[in-house]
């Protein structure tokens, strides 16, 4: 069926190796740490970024009402919680996903005005994306966690530690990721479960710099001891990484590459490159996992984040070749079955990266580029690592599993992308 | 009152050999009348429907689906069975130390790219899926071998054009044997290399000539099978005209060997016009028929035995054995049970050689159909569709002909039984030992007659398969038509 | 990523074959034991058996 543009294969098939080229020619650089409304002008007062799809309030989960609840009380929005929760039911604040303002964010991931922001610059192509800090382990606002300790917490970020890293990031001129990346593969990372390497390596580079630009020794301490006892700080880098990597991918026609796959709790959504902006959503999966002591599945809360933004650049799972110990994490698993992920993941995708690749594999480059008609044809859905929140706000996380992108998602996908190709 | 109990998992898949394992398992339950697992393809629905066991559930499945289907004759048993059977499914998979050698994918393409030098598709998936497959395995640049059946005949014309048009080599649909430079594909025996080449329509005529070939100190160099249809006027001999251009141009090979139902006499023309323009000598062996012009460089042959004969240019030696008499309180009829349908061919064609009347499910020009007679030398090929749809092919599993052979020795009419025992790599690891079971404490029963298609390179060696058949008063022919001529000279030559 | 090259008949013939196995694990066993070299495909039903879906994939590899 030849159209005027030429047959449908040949056009998908050009677009989405100029998708994968612009994704592997990216050039992520961590240049700066800003308050939001800086670099977001829209984040207006009772503006709430969610990580997912759209969503409104009466959907969403405990946890993600939690934090909602949590951050009104954080900027001044509400006087409490439960005011907080008044205004919420009555309309007062607006909900959009971070993915519709350049942003991304972990589980719960409320972006909002005041709170700092990462910023990862693509020099190849001159486009940002933004995520907040990682608040670190246990009861956190990402898990839905909003008490005192929480919000207290929220606060330090925003007035200590967000402009010391700014600071200590414009004197150093930025971080250079993807060599940072590369270098965490051959170290048992794959940035979306674990990340102790890159955040080890991270620390390392930004010390010094910290230490030059510190306005006291306190201030410096306690900055170094926060990004030091959290192995999973460097966890929102990579995915700001992620999205200022697939960004330029975005809108070519004809192009079947997915450009984002994000959760919000109650929904998995996926965006995919010759679809626009449309997002195409089914409900979450619950992920199968291991639990910490004293929980179970009972307790788990559906997946949820807009972490999947680093598999969907061929990390986390796609890369979990690369970090068999994972593989603890899903359950009693051989190291072997760590390769055999990647290797599914590989039958979906248009290339490969050659500037991350994994040893244990000949140094095989990390699957990337998931096409929606792999997809579909193998009914191989994209394979997520993820933490397991607790179904309740305010507890943190019970576990750590896997979960699939829900094939629904893609089968919707395949047929609006076809529209566009003048096919039913 | 029977129930019927169906069970649909949607988007699951299984082996069909594996389903039908479970199946079989299943149906022989207490309480179970009938059972059957399978994928839920149009195909398939007909079969479980005209089993009497598809219900309104299963009939909603879809082509990737799996469905569990069984009569019971109460709802208790039809739970039970159906805890079992989920249980049977759900059970880890036991994969044998060779099979843990086998690198996998879960799609061609990713297959290609882990074995760049690949260029051969064993395709052996549901018939309503195999022609896309073929076409992803051709736009990958692969040769494509197809053993799947129940592909439309229209998927198959379009397939070998486009084929054709990239060079490439379509053996199937329904090409259930071939052997490329030595090695056996699908269910093929092991057999000597040198420099006969065989061309088939029929995989166990392929089965039976290589190796009488070998067993008679020739060899192969190679046997491409072109499936059942690729001489019927709609497929025009696509695959058999470009395996005759494969062999003229292959070095090892100076005789070819054409084996097939006898085609239109339009098809007939356009293979003989071929292969009278090859440098190269031709046997032709459309089974049956003798009356069509002969190029210069070819003959023909009625019989496998016979392609085989002219094949190594010597007679295979005449079988002195003289068959003990047939007891004399028993009829004299001749009762073939065949699980190769070329060699059930064969036998007909023997027959009517001798002007006996004979008949069959599967009847060659001369022989009568089945239904309606009383009496008479039948001929049955089990493995044809009718007794193989859902079931196992007897060439894996023997018990499907146990049923008849056990009818057949009972029987007082029939003097003498006509058996082929097929070996080779896919097929049952020990038919003879089987055929022996069955036969012990039948003393007194008809003669038994069998041709053993092998050799002693195969799995199960043939010589041990002859020495099990022997020692149970089994006959054993040096071929399926000396098996049938035996059983002509066992009952004298009146016609019944 | 597909890539498609003219190959003539008799290059199936110059040597044992490499083999794509699709479908019955049984044939890939078989061809293992005999030294052969072959990969096996664990198939299932394109896009979970659904008509339509394998549909618009055929016209989008068109």
């Amino acid at each position: 069926m030849q159209g005027p543009r030429g047959s449908p294969l040949k056009l998908t098939e050009e677009a989405n190796q100029e998708a994968l080229r612009r994704i592997l020619t990216g050039e992520p650089i961590l240049i700066d740490v800003v308050p939001a409304a800086q670099v977001i002008p829209d984040l207006a007062d009772h503006v709430i970024l969610h990580a997912g799809p759209p969503i409104s309030w009466e959907e969403m989960c405990g946890p993600m009402r939690g934090a909602v609840t949590g951050i009104a009380v954080f900027e001044g929005w509400a006087k409490d919680l439960d005011d907080a929760a008044n205004k919420a039911i009555v309309g007062s604040f607006a909900f959009h996903p971070n993915h519709h303002f350049g942003a991304v964010g972990p589980m719960t991931g409320l972006t909002t005005r005041s709170q700092p922001l990462i910023v990862v610059e693509n020099s190849a192509f001159g486009n940002r994306a933004y995520c907040t800090i990682n608040e670190g382990l246990g009861k956190v606002m990402r898990f839905g966690g909003n008490d005192a300790e929480v919000l207290n917490r929220l606060r330090w970020i925003r007035e200590v530690l967000g402009p010391a890293l700014g600071r200590a990031l414009r004197e150093l001129g930025g971080v250079p990721l993807k060599p940072l990346i590369a270098r965490g593969l051959t170290m048992g990372d794959e940035m979306h479960q674990r990340n102790v390497a890159c955040s080890s390596l991270f620390l390392r580079q930004l010390a010094p710099a910290l230490a030059r630009t510190s306005k006291s020794k306190d201030e410096l301490v306690a900055c170094l001891e926060f990004i030091g006892r959290n192995d999973q700080f460097f966890l929102n880098i990579a995915m700001a990484t992620g999205k200022a990597l697939t960004d330029p991918a975005r809108d070519l026609e004809g192009c079947s590459v997915v450009t984002a796959m994000s959760r919000n709790g109650t929904d998995f959504g996926i965006r995919v490159s010759g679809t626009g902006d449309r997002w195409f959503t089914a409900p979450v999966e619950m992920p199968v996992g291991i639990y910490f002591p004293g929980f179970s599945e009972r307790d788990a809360n559906p997946d949820m984040g807009d972490s999947a933004i680093v598999e969907t650049i061929g990390l986390g799972a796609f890369a979990m070749a690369a970090a068999p110990a994972v593989i603890a994490y899903v359950g009693a698993g051989r190291a072997a079955e760590a390769a055999a992920f990647t290797r599914s993941m590989a039958e979906i995708v248009v290339g490969s990266n050659p500037a991350w690749v994994i040893p244990a594999l000949d140094f095989a480059g990390v699957p990337t580029g998931i096409d929606l008609r792999l997809v579909v044809e193998t009914g191989l859905a994209p394979t997520i690592n993820t933490g397991i929140a607790h179904r309740e706000p305010g507890i943190g996380q019970v576990g750590a599993g896997i979960v699939k992108a829900p094939l629904a998602c893609f089968e919707q996908a395949l047929v609006a992308f076809a529209e566009t190709m003048d096919i039913e | 009152m029977s129930v019927i109990v169906n069970e649909v998992r949607r988007a699951t898949y299984f082996d069909s050999m594996v389903l039908m394992r479970i199946s079989r398992q299943i149906a022989g339950l207490p309480g179970v009348e009938e059972a059957g697992l399978f994928i839920g393809t149009p195909a398939n629905k007909d079969i479980l429907r005209e089993a009497g066991i598809l219900g309104p559930d299963g009939d909603k499945a879809e082509s990737g689906d799996l469905i569990l289907a069984l009569r019971a004759t109460d709802n208790v048993a039809g739970e039970a069975a159906l805890v079992e059977a989920r249980r049977l499914l759900d059970q880890p998979r036991i994969s044998g130390p060779s099979s843990s050698r086998v690198g996998s994918s879960r799609t061609i393409r990713a297959a290609v790219h882990a074995m760049p030098n690949a260029n051969l598709a064993l395709i052996s998936v549901p018939g309503h899926f195999a022609a896309a497959e073929a076409r992803k395995a051709l736009r990958c640049g692969l040769h494509v071998m197809i053993f799947s059946d129940n592909v439309p005949v229209e998927e198959e014309a379009a397939l070998k054009r486009d084929a054709r048009d990239l060079g490439l080599l379509v053996m199937g649909p329904d090409c259930g044997t071939s052997i490329v430079a030595g090695l056996p594909l699908g269910f093929a025996n092991v057999v000597r290399r040198g420099e006969i080449g065989i061309i088939g329509a029929s995989g166990t005529g392929i089965q039976e000539v290589s190796c009488l070939i070998a067993r008679g100190g020739g060899g192969i160099s190679h046997a491409i099978g072109t499936g059942g249809r690729d001489l019927q006027a709609q497929i025009g001999g696509i695959t058999t005209l470009m395996a005759i251009d494969a062999l003229d141009a292959d070095e090892e090979t100076e005789h070819i060997v054409l084996i097939s139902k006898p085609p239109a006499a339009s098809i007939v023309k356009l293979v003989v016009d071929r292969v009278a323009k090859s440098s190269k000598s031709f046997t032709i062996c459309f089974l049956g028929a003798q009356d069509f012009a002969l190029p210069a460089n070819a003959r023909s042959a009625p019989t496998l035995k016979a392609a085989a004969e002219i094949g190594l240019g010597r007679s295979l030696s005449e079988d002195q054995l003289k068959p003990p008499p047939m007891r004399s309180d028993r009829g004299k009829l001749v009762r073939g049970l065949f699980a190769g349908g070329t060699l059930c061919a064969e036998a007909q064609i023997v027959f009517r050689q001798a002007h006996l009347s004979v008949a069959s499910n599967e009847p060659v020009p001369g022989a009568a159909p089945l239904h309606g007679r009383k009496g008479g030398h039948v001929m049955m090929d089990l493995g044809h569709d009718e007794f193989t749809r859902g079931r196992p092919h007897p060439i894996i599993e023997p018990a499907m002909r146990e049923s008849a052979l056990t009818e057949a020795v009972r029987d007082p009419q029939i003097g003498v039984i006509l058996l082929d025992i097929i070996l080779g790599y896919g097929a049952h690891l020990d038919p003879a030992g089987h055929v022996a079971g069955v036969l012990t404490g039948s003393d007194g029963g008809p003669l038994v007659i069998a041709s053993v298609v092998g050799t002693d390179g195969d799995p199960q060696p043939r010589a041990d398969q002859v020495r099990t058949l022997s020692a149970a008063g089994v006959i054993v022919a040096a071929s399926g038509a000396d098996a049938a001529e035996m059983a002509i000279r066992a009952i004298g030559t009146c016609d019944p | 990523m597909e890539t498609t090259h003219h190959t003539e008949p008799n290059n199936l013939l110059a040597a044992p074959p490499r083999v794509v196995n699709v479908g019955l694990e049984l044939f890939a066993v078989n061809l293992v034991s005999q030294g052969a070299e072959v990969v096996h495909v664990q198939w299932r039903p394109p896009a979970g058996g659904i008509s339509h879906l394998i549909g618009l994939l055929e016209k989008l590899r068109s």
